[in-house]
Protein backbone atom coordinates (compact mmCIF):
# COMPACT_ATOMS: atom_id res chain seq x y z
CA UNK A 1 0.00 0.00 0.00
CA UNK A 2 0.79 3.60 -1.00
CA UNK A 3 1.48 5.91 2.23
CA UNK A 4 -0.08 8.75 0.18
CA UNK A 5 -1.20 9.07 -3.52
CA UNK A 6 -2.72 12.36 -4.96
CA UNK A 7 -4.39 12.07 -8.65
CA UNK A 8 -4.90 15.30 -10.47
CA UNK A 9 -4.91 17.12 -6.92
CA UNK A 10 -6.56 20.58 -8.09
CA UNK A 11 -6.78 23.67 -5.55
CA UNK A 12 -7.18 26.97 -7.22
CA UNK A 13 -6.67 30.18 -4.92
CA UNK A 14 -6.65 33.73 -6.19
CA UNK A 15 -3.36 34.42 -8.07
CA UNK A 16 -2.58 30.29 -7.19
CA UNK A 17 -3.21 27.10 -8.57
CA UNK A 18 -2.08 23.65 -7.37
CA UNK A 19 -2.49 22.17 -10.53
CA UNK A 20 -3.22 18.67 -11.34
CA UNK A 21 -0.78 17.28 -8.51
CA UNK A 22 0.26 13.57 -9.73
CA UNK A 23 2.22 11.83 -6.55
CA UNK A 24 2.97 8.69 -4.90
CA UNK A 25 4.79 8.39 -1.45
CA UNK A 26 5.40 4.10 -1.10
CA UNK A 27 5.18 2.66 2.53
CA UNK A 28 7.96 3.08 4.23
CA UNK A 29 9.93 5.69 2.30
CA UNK A 30 10.92 9.39 2.98
CA UNK A 31 9.75 11.95 0.31
CA UNK A 32 10.81 15.40 0.47
CA UNK A 33 8.62 18.37 -0.68
CA UNK A 34 10.96 20.75 -2.63
CA UNK A 35 10.18 23.97 -3.94
CA UNK A 36 10.48 28.58 -3.36
CA UNK A 37 7.29 30.41 -1.10
CA UNK A 38 3.79 29.95 -2.50
CA UNK A 39 4.99 26.90 -5.07
CA UNK A 40 2.22 24.68 -3.11
CA UNK A 41 3.71 23.17 -0.64
CA UNK A 42 2.01 24.17 2.41
CA UNK A 43 -1.25 23.53 0.15
CA UNK A 44 -0.67 20.16 -1.17
CA UNK A 45 -0.13 19.41 2.59
CA UNK A 46 -3.46 20.60 4.20
CA UNK A 47 -5.30 18.93 0.87
CA UNK A 48 -3.94 15.41 2.15
CA UNK A 49 -4.73 16.62 6.08
CA UNK A 50 -8.39 17.91 4.97
CA UNK A 51 -7.35 21.14 6.24
CA UNK A 52 -8.36 22.58 2.67
CA UNK A 53 -11.17 20.95 0.17
CA UNK A 54 -9.57 19.87 -3.34
CA UNK A 55 -11.41 21.59 -6.18
CA UNK A 56 -10.42 18.66 -8.30
CA UNK A 57 -8.74 15.48 -8.08
CA UNK A 58 -8.27 12.96 -5.48
CA UNK A 59 -5.90 12.23 -2.01
CA UNK A 60 -5.70 9.71 -0.39
CA UNK A 61 -3.55 8.64 2.85
CA UNK A 62 -2.92 4.99 4.26
CA UNK A 63 -5.86 4.42 1.75
CA UNK A 64 -8.32 6.22 3.32
CA UNK A 65 -9.61 9.39 0.88
CA UNK A 66 -8.12 12.56 2.75
CA UNK A 67 -11.05 15.09 3.80
CA UNK A 68 -12.88 16.66 6.45
CA UNK A 69 -14.46 13.59 7.37
CA UNK A 70 -10.87 11.81 8.47
CA UNK A 71 -10.86 10.75 11.54
CA UNK A 72 -9.54 6.80 12.69
CA UNK A 73 -6.92 7.09 10.35
CA UNK A 74 -5.39 10.14 11.88
CA UNK A 75 -4.32 7.70 15.03
CA UNK A 76 -1.43 7.00 12.56
CA UNK A 77 -0.70 9.78 11.32
CA UNK A 78 2.08 12.63 13.20
CA UNK A 79 1.86 16.24 11.79
CA UNK A 80 3.86 19.13 12.38
CA UNK A 81 2.49 22.12 10.77
CA UNK A 82 4.57 25.28 9.49
CA UNK A 83 2.71 27.29 12.22
CA UNK A 84 2.21 24.49 15.52
CA UNK A 85 -0.69 25.45 16.96
CA UNK A 86 -1.11 24.59 20.65
CA UNK A 87 -3.29 26.64 22.71
CA UNK A 88 -1.21 30.03 23.71
CA UNK A 89 -2.09 29.51 27.74
CA UNK A 90 -0.79 25.62 28.14
CA UNK A 91 2.52 24.20 28.86
CA UNK A 92 4.21 21.35 27.78
CA UNK A 93 2.94 19.26 30.22
CA UNK A 94 -0.84 19.99 29.57
CA UNK A 95 -0.22 19.52 25.85
CA UNK A 96 0.64 16.11 26.81
CA UNK A 97 -2.36 15.23 28.57
CA UNK A 98 -4.42 16.12 25.74
CA UNK A 99 -2.25 14.36 22.94
CA UNK A 100 -2.91 11.48 25.46
CA UNK A 101 -6.57 11.63 25.52
CA UNK A 102 -6.21 11.84 21.75
CA UNK A 103 -4.23 9.15 20.93
CA UNK A 104 -4.72 5.38 21.40
CA UNK A 105 -1.06 4.75 21.58
CA UNK A 106 0.17 7.56 23.15
CA UNK A 107 3.45 6.72 24.46
CA UNK A 108 4.29 9.47 27.59
CA UNK A 109 7.29 8.14 28.48
CA UNK A 110 8.49 8.39 25.18
CA UNK A 111 6.92 12.46 25.04
CA UNK A 112 8.46 13.25 28.26
CA UNK A 113 12.23 11.58 26.32
CA UNK A 114 12.05 14.33 23.89
CA UNK A 115 11.11 16.77 25.83
CA UNK A 116 14.32 16.15 27.48
CA UNK A 117 16.58 15.18 24.90
CA UNK A 118 15.54 18.32 22.53
CA UNK A 119 15.76 20.54 25.82
CA UNK A 120 11.95 21.90 25.76
CA UNK A 121 11.12 24.37 28.57
CA UNK A 122 7.86 22.48 30.83
CA UNK A 123 7.51 25.55 32.97
CA UNK A 124 6.88 28.10 30.35
CA UNK A 125 3.56 28.68 28.54
CA UNK A 126 3.26 27.74 25.08
CA UNK A 127 3.25 31.48 23.79
CA UNK A 128 6.14 32.46 25.82
CA UNK A 129 8.08 29.77 23.98
CA UNK A 130 10.22 30.25 21.13
CA UNK A 131 9.60 29.64 17.69
CA UNK A 132 12.44 27.08 17.45
CA UNK A 133 11.05 25.35 20.81
CA UNK A 134 7.42 25.25 19.68
CA UNK A 135 8.52 23.64 16.32
CA UNK A 136 10.20 21.24 18.50
CA UNK A 137 7.33 20.42 21.09
CA UNK A 138 5.48 20.05 17.94
CA UNK A 139 8.12 17.85 16.63
CA UNK A 140 7.88 15.46 19.97
CA UNK A 141 4.13 15.20 19.85
CA UNK A 142 4.54 14.08 16.46
CA UNK A 143 6.74 11.58 16.94
CA UNK A 144 5.12 9.98 20.58
CA UNK A 145 1.88 8.13 19.83
CA UNK A 146 3.47 5.33 17.50
CA UNK A 147 2.50 7.06 13.94
CA UNK A 148 3.17 5.11 10.89
CA UNK A 149 2.96 8.03 9.15
CA UNK A 150 4.58 12.03 9.38
CA UNK A 151 3.71 15.02 7.88
CA UNK A 152 5.95 17.60 7.71
CA UNK A 153 5.52 21.32 6.63
CA UNK A 154 9.14 23.06 7.14
CA UNK A 155 10.13 21.07 10.16
CA UNK A 156 13.03 22.39 11.03
CA UNK A 157 12.48 26.06 10.28
CA UNK A 158 13.36 28.19 13.12
CA UNK A 159 16.17 25.48 14.59
CA UNK A 160 19.56 26.13 15.17
CA UNK A 161 22.14 23.85 12.77
CA UNK A 162 22.75 21.41 15.77
CA UNK A 163 19.15 20.56 16.93
CA UNK A 164 18.52 20.52 12.95
CA UNK A 165 20.80 18.10 12.71
CA UNK A 166 19.44 16.07 15.98
CA UNK A 167 15.80 16.54 14.42
CA UNK A 168 17.11 15.16 11.07
CA UNK A 169 18.50 12.09 13.15
CA UNK A 170 15.58 11.50 15.10
CA UNK A 171 13.30 11.29 11.50
CA UNK A 172 16.05 9.21 10.16
CA UNK A 173 15.26 7.06 13.13
CA UNK A 174 11.61 7.19 12.54
CA UNK A 175 11.57 5.10 9.81
CA UNK A 176 13.76 2.00 10.54
CA UNK A 177 10.54 0.79 11.09
CA UNK A 178 10.17 -0.56 7.47
CA UNK A 179 5.98 0.45 7.84
CA UNK A 180 6.85 3.80 8.77
CA UNK A 181 6.69 6.94 6.26
CA UNK A 182 7.46 10.34 5.56
CA UNK A 183 6.30 13.47 3.89
CA UNK A 184 8.55 16.42 4.62
CA UNK A 185 8.39 20.12 2.68
CA UNK A 186 11.40 21.76 3.32
CA UNK A 187 13.40 24.89 2.13
CA UNK A 188 16.37 23.29 3.92
CA UNK A 189 17.58 21.33 0.87
CA UNK A 190 20.75 19.93 2.63
CA UNK A 191 18.47 18.06 5.23
CA UNK A 192 15.81 16.68 2.32
CA UNK A 193 18.96 15.33 0.83
CA UNK A 194 20.77 13.79 4.19
CA UNK A 195 16.71 12.12 4.61
CA UNK A 196 14.69 11.70 1.42
CA UNK A 197 14.82 8.60 -0.51
CA UNK A 198 11.99 10.51 -2.95
CA UNK A 199 12.46 14.14 -4.18
CA UNK A 200 9.14 15.97 -5.49
CA UNK A 201 10.41 19.98 -7.01
CA UNK A 202 6.92 21.60 -7.24
CA UNK A 203 7.28 25.07 -9.25
CA UNK A 204 4.78 28.13 -8.98
CA UNK A 205 1.82 25.14 -7.89
CA UNK A 206 3.04 22.68 -10.60
CA UNK A 207 4.88 19.29 -10.28
CA UNK A 208 8.14 19.57 -12.03
CA UNK A 209 9.67 16.68 -11.33
CA UNK A 210 9.66 13.64 -9.25
CA UNK A 211 12.21 10.75 -8.50
CA UNK A 212 14.53 8.76 -6.29
CA UNK A 213 16.62 10.54 -4.86
CA UNK A 214 19.95 8.12 -6.05
CA UNK A 215 18.34 8.35 -9.79
CA UNK A 216 18.35 11.79 -9.71
CA UNK A 217 21.99 12.45 -8.78
CA UNK A 218 22.68 9.57 -11.16
CA UNK A 219 20.96 11.08 -13.78
CA UNK A 220 22.16 14.60 -13.79
CA UNK A 221 25.45 15.94 -13.50
CA UNK A 222 26.96 19.85 -13.95
CA UNK A 223 29.31 20.55 -16.88
CA UNK A 224 31.25 23.39 -17.06
CA UNK A 225 31.70 24.61 -21.25
CA UNK A 226 31.53 28.04 -23.71
CA UNK A 227 28.32 28.88 -25.06
CA UNK A 228 29.23 27.29 -28.58
CA UNK A 229 30.05 23.67 -26.56
CA UNK A 230 26.62 23.92 -25.18
CA UNK A 231 24.81 24.81 -28.13
CA UNK A 232 26.46 21.62 -29.56
CA UNK A 233 25.08 19.34 -27.05
CA UNK A 234 22.20 17.11 -28.00
CA UNK A 235 18.72 18.73 -27.85
CA UNK A 236 16.92 17.87 -24.49
CA UNK A 237 20.34 16.88 -22.49
CA UNK A 238 20.48 20.49 -21.13
CA UNK A 239 17.92 21.17 -18.20
CA UNK A 240 19.49 23.84 -16.71
CA UNK A 241 21.76 26.56 -16.76
CA UNK A 242 24.00 29.47 -15.17
CA UNK A 243 25.98 32.06 -17.24
CA UNK A 244 28.92 34.01 -16.33
CA UNK A 245 31.04 36.06 -18.48
CA UNK A 246 33.50 33.32 -18.55
CA UNK A 247 31.44 30.17 -19.18
CA UNK A 248 28.21 28.47 -18.55
CA UNK A 249 27.77 26.31 -16.31
CA UNK A 250 25.07 23.46 -17.11
CA UNK A 251 22.54 20.89 -15.73
CA UNK A 252 22.70 18.27 -17.83
CA UNK A 253 21.46 14.80 -18.41
CA UNK A 254 24.34 12.11 -18.28
CA UNK A 255 22.64 10.00 -20.66
CA UNK A 256 22.50 12.68 -23.18
CA UNK A 257 26.36 13.53 -23.51
CA UNK A 258 29.07 12.42 -25.53
CA UNK A 259 31.09 9.89 -23.12
CA UNK A 260 34.16 11.46 -23.11
CA UNK A 261 32.73 14.57 -21.49
CA UNK A 262 33.89 16.04 -17.67
CA UNK A 263 30.23 16.22 -15.79
CA UNK A 264 30.54 16.65 -11.75
CA UNK A 265 27.96 15.27 -9.52
CA UNK A 266 25.17 17.95 -8.78
CA UNK A 267 23.58 18.53 -5.39
CA UNK A 268 19.49 18.46 -5.12
CA UNK A 269 19.53 22.23 -4.24
CA UNK A 270 21.65 22.78 -7.31
CA UNK A 271 19.58 20.66 -9.34
CA UNK A 272 16.38 22.66 -7.73
CA UNK A 273 17.87 25.74 -8.85
CA UNK A 274 18.81 25.56 -11.76
CA UNK A 275 15.48 24.01 -12.74
CA UNK A 276 13.85 26.83 -11.55
CA UNK A 277 15.46 28.98 -13.39
CA UNK A 278 15.33 27.46 -16.56
CA UNK A 279 11.58 27.02 -16.55
CA UNK A 280 11.25 30.56 -15.51
CA UNK A 281 13.54 31.78 -18.46
CA UNK B 1 -13.16 15.01 21.11
CA UNK B 2 -12.24 13.56 24.94
CA UNK B 3 -9.32 15.47 23.69
CA UNK B 4 -10.96 19.05 22.29
CA UNK B 5 -13.05 18.63 25.65
CA UNK B 6 -10.16 19.15 27.64
CA UNK B 7 -8.53 21.87 26.03
CA UNK B 8 -11.69 24.00 26.01
CA UNK B 9 -11.07 22.87 30.16
CA UNK B 10 -7.69 24.09 30.21
CA UNK B 11 -8.92 27.39 28.31
CA UNK B 12 -12.00 28.15 30.37
CA UNK B 13 -10.06 27.81 33.65
CA UNK B 14 -7.28 30.24 32.43
CA UNK B 15 -9.28 32.83 30.83
CA UNK B 16 -12.60 32.56 32.68
CA UNK B 17 -12.06 31.19 35.69
CA UNK B 18 -13.19 34.96 37.20
CA UNK B 19 -16.75 34.16 36.08
CA UNK B 20 -17.47 32.04 39.17
CA UNK B 21 -16.75 34.92 40.93
CA UNK B 22 -19.08 36.97 38.76
CA UNK B 23 -21.45 34.37 39.18
CA UNK B 24 -21.62 34.35 42.89
CA UNK B 25 -21.91 38.01 42.98
CA UNK B 26 -24.68 38.02 40.56
CA UNK B 27 -27.11 35.29 42.31
CA UNK B 28 -26.10 37.15 45.04
CA UNK B 29 -27.38 40.34 43.86
CA UNK B 30 -30.89 38.60 42.88
CA UNK B 31 -31.58 37.05 46.05
CA UNK B 32 -31.71 40.34 48.31
CA UNK B 33 -32.90 42.32 45.46
CA UNK B 34 -35.82 39.69 45.48
CA UNK B 35 -35.54 38.29 41.29
CA UNK B 36 -38.21 40.62 40.18
CA UNK B 37 -36.99 44.33 39.82
CA UNK B 38 -34.77 45.30 37.39
CA UNK B 39 -31.55 44.75 39.28
CA UNK B 40 -32.82 41.60 40.46
CA UNK B 41 -33.35 40.77 36.50
CA UNK B 42 -30.32 42.82 34.69
CA UNK B 43 -27.68 40.97 36.78
CA UNK B 44 -28.83 37.30 35.78
CA UNK B 45 -29.18 38.24 32.54
CA UNK B 46 -25.78 39.49 32.09
CA UNK B 47 -24.57 36.85 33.48
CA UNK B 48 -26.30 34.22 31.21
CA UNK B 49 -24.97 36.47 28.69
CA UNK B 50 -21.91 35.86 29.44
CA UNK B 51 -21.30 32.21 29.75
CA UNK B 52 -23.28 31.92 26.72
CA UNK B 53 -20.96 33.86 25.23
CA UNK B 54 -17.98 31.52 26.18
CA UNK B 55 -18.06 29.36 23.46
CA UNK B 56 -17.39 32.23 21.22
CA UNK B 57 -14.35 33.50 23.16
CA UNK B 58 -13.03 30.02 22.66
CA UNK B 59 -13.16 29.81 19.33
CA UNK B 60 -11.53 33.27 19.17
CA UNK B 61 -8.82 32.26 21.28
CA UNK B 62 -8.56 28.86 18.87
CA UNK B 63 -7.98 30.97 16.21
CA UNK B 64 -5.63 33.00 17.68
CA UNK B 65 -3.28 30.23 18.85
CA UNK B 66 -4.41 28.42 15.23
CA UNK B 67 -5.55 25.43 17.41
CA UNK B 68 -8.53 25.22 15.45
CA UNK B 69 -6.12 23.91 12.46
CA UNK B 70 -3.82 21.83 14.89
CA UNK B 71 -6.86 20.30 16.57
CA UNK B 72 -8.31 19.09 12.48
CA UNK B 73 -4.80 16.99 12.99
CA UNK B 74 -5.72 15.15 15.92
CA UNK B 75 -7.83 12.36 15.28
CA UNK B 76 -11.28 13.82 14.96
CA UNK B 77 -13.47 15.86 12.63
CA UNK B 78 -14.73 18.75 11.74
CA UNK B 79 -17.95 18.24 12.88
CA UNK B 80 -16.44 16.96 16.56
CA UNK B 81 -14.91 20.72 16.57
CA UNK B 82 -18.34 22.28 16.37
CA UNK B 83 -20.03 19.82 18.11
CA UNK B 84 -17.37 20.66 21.02
CA UNK B 85 -17.83 24.32 21.12
CA UNK B 86 -21.76 23.68 21.21
CA UNK B 87 -21.39 21.32 24.14
CA UNK B 88 -19.30 23.86 26.05
CA UNK B 89 -21.50 26.37 25.25
CA UNK B 90 -24.41 24.47 26.37
CA UNK B 91 -22.82 23.17 29.67
CA UNK B 92 -21.45 27.06 30.84
CA UNK B 93 -25.44 27.96 29.93
CA UNK B 94 -26.24 25.27 32.77
CA UNK B 95 -23.81 25.94 34.94
CA UNK B 96 -25.47 29.63 35.12
CA UNK B 97 -29.06 29.46 34.50
CA UNK B 98 -29.89 26.30 36.51
CA UNK B 99 -28.52 28.26 40.06
CA UNK B 100 -30.85 31.05 39.07
CA UNK B 101 -34.03 28.82 38.36
CA UNK B 102 -33.23 27.45 42.15
CA UNK B 103 -33.10 30.62 43.46
CA UNK B 104 -35.96 32.13 41.78
CA UNK B 105 -37.43 28.69 42.87
CA UNK B 106 -36.71 29.57 46.75
CA UNK B 107 -37.57 33.15 46.36
CA UNK B 108 -41.06 32.13 45.13
CA UNK B 109 -41.64 29.40 48.17
CA UNK B 110 -40.44 32.05 50.55
CA UNK B 111 -43.21 34.22 48.84
CA UNK B 112 -40.48 36.85 47.83
CA UNK B 113 -41.85 36.41 43.94
CA UNK B 114 -44.48 34.93 42.19
CA UNK B 115 -44.45 31.48 41.18
CA UNK B 116 -45.46 33.15 37.79
CA UNK B 117 -42.78 35.35 37.76
CA UNK B 118 -40.99 32.62 38.80
CA UNK B 119 -41.61 30.77 35.45
CA UNK B 120 -41.18 33.87 33.14
CA UNK B 121 -37.93 34.83 34.55
CA UNK B 122 -36.49 31.50 34.41
CA UNK B 123 -37.45 31.03 30.83
CA UNK B 124 -36.18 34.49 29.56
CA UNK B 125 -33.07 33.48 30.75
CA UNK B 126 -33.21 30.47 28.73
CA UNK B 127 -34.31 32.17 25.40
CA UNK B 128 -31.23 34.67 26.12
CA UNK B 129 -29.20 32.17 26.94
CA UNK B 130 -29.65 30.01 23.70
CA UNK B 131 -30.09 32.51 21.16
CA UNK B 132 -27.18 34.56 21.45
CA UNK B 133 -25.15 31.45 20.77
CA UNK B 134 -27.20 30.20 18.02
CA UNK B 135 -27.08 33.37 16.13
CA UNK B 136 -23.45 34.23 16.83
CA UNK B 137 -22.16 30.64 16.63
CA UNK B 138 -22.72 29.53 13.09
CA UNK B 139 -21.37 32.68 11.51
CA UNK B 140 -17.85 32.45 13.39
CA UNK B 141 -17.51 28.39 12.08
CA UNK B 142 -18.80 30.27 8.50
CA UNK B 143 -16.21 33.15 7.89
CA UNK B 144 -13.76 32.89 10.94
CA UNK B 145 -13.36 34.98 14.36
CA UNK B 146 -12.10 38.21 11.81
CA UNK B 147 -15.24 38.32 10.01
CA UNK B 148 -17.58 36.62 12.44
CA UNK B 149 -17.03 39.40 14.70
CA UNK B 150 -18.82 42.06 13.21
CA UNK B 151 -21.98 39.42 13.54
CA UNK B 152 -20.85 38.85 16.97
CA UNK B 153 -20.93 42.49 17.66
CA UNK B 154 -23.95 42.95 15.77
CA UNK B 155 -25.49 40.19 18.20
CA UNK B 156 -24.62 41.65 21.34
CA UNK B 157 -25.92 45.25 20.58
CA UNK B 158 -29.67 43.20 20.04
CA UNK B 159 -29.45 41.36 22.99
CA UNK B 160 -28.33 44.25 24.76
CA UNK B 161 -31.51 46.07 23.31
CA UNK B 162 -33.15 43.20 24.18
CA UNK B 163 -32.46 42.59 28.23
CA UNK B 164 -32.69 46.18 28.24
CA UNK B 165 -36.59 46.02 26.74
CA UNK B 166 -36.84 42.81 28.88
CA UNK B 167 -35.30 44.45 32.37
CA UNK B 168 -37.70 47.31 31.78
CA UNK B 169 -40.70 45.26 30.65
CA UNK B 170 -40.17 42.94 33.97
CA UNK B 171 -39.99 45.98 36.39
CA UNK B 172 -43.25 47.10 34.76
CA UNK B 173 -44.91 43.86 34.50
CA UNK B 174 -48.18 44.20 36.75
CA UNK B 175 -48.99 46.95 34.16
CA UNK B 176 -48.80 44.58 31.02
CA UNK B 177 -51.35 42.22 29.23
CA UNK B 178 -50.35 39.50 28.34
CA UNK B 179 -51.31 37.83 24.57
CA UNK B 180 -54.47 35.93 25.04
CA UNK B 181 -52.67 32.78 24.33
CA UNK B 182 -52.82 30.38 27.65
CA UNK B 183 -49.28 30.57 29.80
CA UNK B 184 -47.71 26.88 29.77
CA UNK B 185 -48.36 27.63 25.86
CA UNK B 186 -46.65 30.62 25.31
CA UNK B 187 -44.25 29.07 27.89
CA UNK B 188 -43.37 26.24 26.03
CA UNK B 189 -43.43 28.17 22.53
CA UNK B 190 -40.57 29.99 24.23
CA UNK B 191 -38.64 27.17 24.91
CA UNK B 192 -38.98 25.15 22.72
CA UNK B 193 -38.17 27.44 19.78
CA UNK B 194 -34.85 29.30 21.20
CA UNK B 195 -33.63 24.88 21.33
CA UNK B 196 -34.66 24.23 17.38
CA UNK B 197 -33.11 27.46 16.79
CA UNK B 198 -29.90 26.57 19.11
CA UNK B 199 -29.95 22.89 17.09
CA UNK B 200 -30.62 24.31 13.97
CA UNK B 201 -27.42 26.75 14.41
CA UNK B 202 -25.23 23.55 15.04
CA UNK B 203 -26.60 21.92 12.33
CA UNK B 204 -25.43 24.78 9.68
CA UNK B 205 -22.46 25.27 11.88
CA UNK B 206 -20.76 21.75 11.19
CA UNK B 207 -22.30 22.45 7.18
CA UNK B 208 -20.26 25.69 6.71
CA UNK B 209 -17.36 24.48 8.83
CA UNK B 210 -16.99 20.98 6.90
CA UNK B 211 -16.59 23.10 3.48
CA UNK B 212 -14.26 25.82 4.91
CA UNK B 213 -10.38 26.05 4.14
CA UNK B 214 -8.42 26.55 7.48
Amino acid sequence: MNAIETHGLTKRYEGFTLDGLDLTLPAGCIMGLVGENGAGKSTTIRLLLGLTNADEGTATVLGTPAGPHMRKVKQDIGVVLDDVGFPAGLKAGQIGKIMAAAYERWDQGLFEKYLRELAIPTDKKFSALSRGNRMKLGIAAALSHDAKLLILDEPTGGLDPVVRDEVVDIFSDFTRDPGRSILISSHIVSDLEKLCDYIAFLHKGKLLLCEEKARLLEEYGLIQCSREELAGLAPGAVRGRRETPYHVEALVRRDALPADMAVRPVTIEELFVLLVKEDMR
Amino acid sequence: MKALFLADLYQLWINFKFYGVFLLVALGIAAFSGGDNSMGTFFPMYAVLMCSMMGMSLLQLDEASHWNVCAQTLPCTRRDQVTGKYAVTMASFAVTWIPFVLLYAVLAAMGRMTWQMMAVQSVLLLVMGLLAPAFSLAPLFRWGSAKGRVIYIAVIILIAAGLGGATAAVAAMDQISLPALPMPLLAALAVVIPVALFIGSWALAVRWYEKRDL
